[in-house]
């Protein structure tokens, strides 16, 4: 089953169960270094900015950002849709290689699952924020009301992306802390700290590891990652209908659905990279993280990179036989050639052409090649959700409404301060919860290891 | 969609229009519609519910010019509508595509659905704001407001509405004198003011009221007809007599 | 009511599964086994089943016929409303609606569903046999209640026979599980 000749073990250096605990709970037992304190005052003062940023949006308007009569939405839908994308790497890696029973998950699955949490709450904050009366927030919650009741358009793309977004966000955060529960137990029966304990036995809910405890958390998990493996697909399908179902020449397109499914799971399993390097850099998990993990992600990268530059070059082949004069004119007038030339051929770059060096075993294994390309890739994906939201809004159907559209500092605040957010979130998981699914890492500690597999 | 009473429209004859921008100025006054200031106007952020857009034909030292105003044109399938996620927008039962100001949380989706941008958004509080003082922030300027119509605040939606306030009035005075809505007793501000008489709003479900008339000319047609979302505003083309010019 | 039950503690799970095989054997029955990871062989041998599945499939049966039931109600019944020229029952956009809450709705039952028949609640305080079973032992716990002391020191020699590390007595006044 497992050819531990072509993929080496999942786990090196033969290790005992009390020394994967012992090494992967070190983060947490050992203060942090000098660089964690840094790392989190340089988020922290990101996410001052941008809570400041954030106040003077509410408390003055919308009319503080760049968005105009014609480009209503700019860099906050923008970030959004960049920020669900990173949020689809925890699903995507947990729940698809869970159902595929891919074991080499074991070790990045909790930092994946860690990463979408706080990569869709970071996201959540943008459609609320670019509301014109945020405080009325509550009118799309489908309740029964004094006004009638009226109820909410169930037919509006928005209002599918709003309860795509908080059940995605509900079930990844309910998946990982599922999958936290025997290492909290673990934390709680090995600390001599009495308030460390106190706090991890509260939120490991009186798990002690018994065969009825086990059976239903595996079955949980399953049905968690049966039904999470449609959201999967569905809440990135859902946030590209609020472009494919809009009317915008290249919003109208049915290429969107799995085009931004694919785009989110790239951008995720990029980010997902750009932290393993880091972490294994820093934590010394190299054990655990291998250099095969590492290939393993760079070889679905690459793969998936064809597939972000079939579905560009389909784009423009469409948009060109389809002689519709609309669409021509927003492909080839306006990306391709026009204003927006930077932002068009930085996406191909970065997305199409760039990946294309994890064709090289040695891009593969150094960890700089691993880091500048992830991190390129991010920044392609966030070009290209700026192509679909910005070009196609700025020079539409008629000449009278085409302008221009520039983000104020108040719009670049809001995304340093979720950046800063974002960075502070993984630097607290970090330290306070484990960084590998200790229990999983357990079950496969063995494989590959032993002599006969 | 039938509409079973009325079904409003309006006709645009661009062979008329002149573009003197009084429907504008007009439609102002009777909407509430905030005056913004130099500075949004450049960012592209004004406030007019009707605007006259200019295109250019021949050659620049001799051009021709056309105007073509341009208001909501009340699509009976509109694109905004489906996408407003709290049903602040939707269709009226006489085909007006109507906003509900008290219900618009602001999030911009049907200004970016709209393909002919005609819908606008309150960026600031434009209201008693001494940033914008130029006619509601003092209590004399605040005079010039219509009562009928309310004033919007900041972060909501608006756009043109056919002057419903008239429709509404026009319609209840005829129910109180116990008859039928004559022609062209409603009409809308930009109606009343087109000095040529380009603009005719009526019902189009009357086969002989005056916009039915229009919109069996040959010259009639649709912006952005292509687009199927069938609108309740009709142009009748432009045209040019060159032989006689010549002559 | 005190009881007693008898621990074993195994280093290896090939060695803490036999010594469950061979208990079985002898008809010793086995009150509960504690493991740092999901060992499968477990559940078969104490035949431990799971109905969470089948109730996750009601659960979703229930929120489907539920959620388009709503939204034909609010949208055609309740308080019909045109949006641009659809019909009211505008049944391929509830599609979307129904897939997404029906999942939502199997998630939280589902959870609940585990919390309630786990016991794992926030706070909640089981009884903890040995604390060493989440880190790196495997655990066997066996119920001498109702055993004379022969059978008792009988279920020891098994457990060491087959490798137990250790295996002790320990009395436990309530039992929370």
């Amino acid at each position: 089953m497992y050819n531990r000749k072509i993929r080496g073990p999942l786990v090196e250096g033969n290790k005992t169960f009390s020394q994967i605990s012992k090494e992967i709970l070190s983060p947490m037992e050992t203060s942090p270094g000098l660089w964690w304190y840094v790392a989190f005052g340089l988020a922290s003062i990101a996410a001052v900015f941008g809570f400041y940023a954030i106040y003077i949006t509410v408390s003055r308007g919308i009319g503080t950002w760049g968005v105009n009569n014609s480009v209503g939405w700019g860099w906050e839908i923008v970030n959004f849709v960049w920020w669900i994308g990173i949020g689809h790497a925890g699903t995507a890696f947990s729940i698809f290689l869970l159902i595929l029973r891919q074991r080499w998950r074991t070790s990045i699955n909790r930092a994946a699952e860690a990463m979408t949490v706080i990569a869709v709450m970071s996201a959540a904050l943008f459609p609320a924020l670019h509301m014109g009366r945020v405080w009325l927030a509550f009118y799309i919650f489908p309740y029964p009301n004094t006004r009638g009741p009226l109820w909410v358009n169930f037919n509006s793309p928005l209002f599918w992306d709003f309860i795509a977004i908080t059940a995605y966000l509900l079930i990844s955060f309910s998946f990982w802390y599922l999958g936290m529960l025997p290492d909290f137990a673990t934390i709680r029966d090995r600390t001599k700290s009495k308030i460390k304990k106190a706090i991890y036995a509260f939120f490991g809910m009186g798990w002690t590891g018994s065969s009825h405890h086990w059976i239903r958390f595996e079955s949980l998990s399953f049905i968690l990652g049966g039904i999470a493996a449609v959201l999967v697909v569905s809440v990135h399908s859902i946030v590209s209908t609020d472009f494919a179902v809009g009317i915008e020449p290249g919003w109208h397109t049915t290429l969107f659905p799995p085009y931004f499914v694919v785009g989110a799971i790239f951008s995720g399993f990029a980010m997902v990279m750009t932290l393993m390097v880091i972490v294994r850099k820093i934590y010394k998990l190299t054990d655990y993280i291998t250099d095969n993990h590492m290939d393993a992600i760079a070889r679905i990268l690459v793969f998936i990179s064809l597939i972000m530059g079939t579905a560009y070059t389909t784009e423009v082949f469409i948009a060109w036989y389809s002689g519709n004069e609309y669409e021509m004119f927003t492909f080839f007038r306006n990306r391709i050639t026009g204003d927006y030339t930077f932002q068009f051929w930085g996406m191909i770059i970065c997305n199409a052409l760039i990946p294309q060096l994890f064709w090289f075993r040695k891009v593969r294994r150094s960890w700089v090649g691993l880091l500048a390309v992830s991190l390129l890739i991010n920044l392609g994906m966030w070009f290209e959700r700026f192509n679909i939201v910005v070009t196609s809004l700025s020079k539409d159907f008629l000449p009278s409404n085409w302008v221009s559209y520039n983000p104020t500092y108040i719009e670049i605040g809001v995304y340093l301060g979720t950046l800063g957010l974002f960075t502070a979130g993984i630097l607290l998981f970090f330290r306070y919860i484990p960084i590998m699914a200790i229990s999983e890492v357990k079950s496969v500690a063995h494989i590959g290891n032993k002599k006969d597999d | 969609m039938k509409y079973d009473g009325f079904h409003w429209g309006l006709a645009i004859d661009l062979n008329l229009c002149v573009g003197c921008n009084s429907c504008v100025i007009a439609c102002q006054a009777e909407n509430n519609i905030p005056v913004v200031g130099k500075e949004e106007v450049r960012r592209r952020r004004i406030m007019h519910w009707i605007k006259i857009d200019r295109y250019y034909s021949d050659t620049p030292d001799d051009p021709k010019v056309y105007f073509q105003p341009i208001t909501c044109q009340h699509c009976d399938n509109a694109p905004c509508e489906n996408v407003c996620p709290v049903s602040a927008t939707n269709h009226s039962s006489e085909g007006l595509n109507q906003m509900t100001y008290n219900r618009c949380i602001g999030t911009k989706y049907c200004i970016n659905n709209c393909p002919y941008k005609v819908r606008r958004f309150n960026w600031f509080r434009y209201t008693n704001n001494k940033a914008f003082d130029f006619n509601t922030a003092s209590d004399l300027g605040k005079m010039v407001l219509n009562p009928d119509v309310t004033v919007r605040e900041r972060g909501v939606v608006e756009k043109c509405s056919f002057c419903v306030q008239r429709i509404q009035e026009k319609k209840l005075q005829a129910k109180l004198e116990n008859r039928t809505l004559r022609d062209n007793e409603i009409k809308t501000a930009c109606m009343q003011a087109c000095p040529a008489g380009a603009i005719i709003f009526g019902n189009l479900n009357d086969r002989n009221s005056k916009v039915s008339g229009i919109f069996e000319n040959p010259r009639r047609y649709h912006l952005l007809e292509e687009l199927h979302t069938l609108p309740s505003v009709g142009y009748l083309t432009k045209v040019w007599n060159d032989e006689e010019s010549k002559s | 009511m005190k009881r007693v039950f008898k621990i074993g503690i195994f280093d290896e799970e090939e060695r803490f599964i036999s010594s469950i095989e061979s208990l079985q054997k002898k008809e010793f029955k086995i009150y509960d086994v504690f493991t740092p990871y999901p060992v499968h062989e477990v559940f078969h041998l104490l035949k431990r089943k799971s109905r969470l599945p089948t109730a996750a499939y009601f659960f979703g049966l229930f929120a489907i016929i539920g959620v388009l039931a709503f939204l034909y109600y609010t949208s055609v019944i309740d308080w019909p409303i045109v949006y641009g020229g659809k019909p009211f029952n505008s049944f391929p956009s509830f599609i979307v609606v129904t897939i997404v809450i029906t999942i939502f709705t199997v998630t939280i039952a589902s959870l609940a569903a585990f919390s309630a028949r786990s016991k794992l609640i926030p706070g909640r305080e089981n009884t903890i046999f040995d604390s060493r079973a989440t880190d790196d032992k495997f655990v066997i716990v066996v119920n001498t209640d109702l055993l004379d002391n022969s059978k008792s020191e009988q279920i020891t020699t098994l457990m060491k026979e087959n490798g137990a590390v250790e295996v002790y007595d320990k009395d436990f006044e309530n039992i929370y599980a």
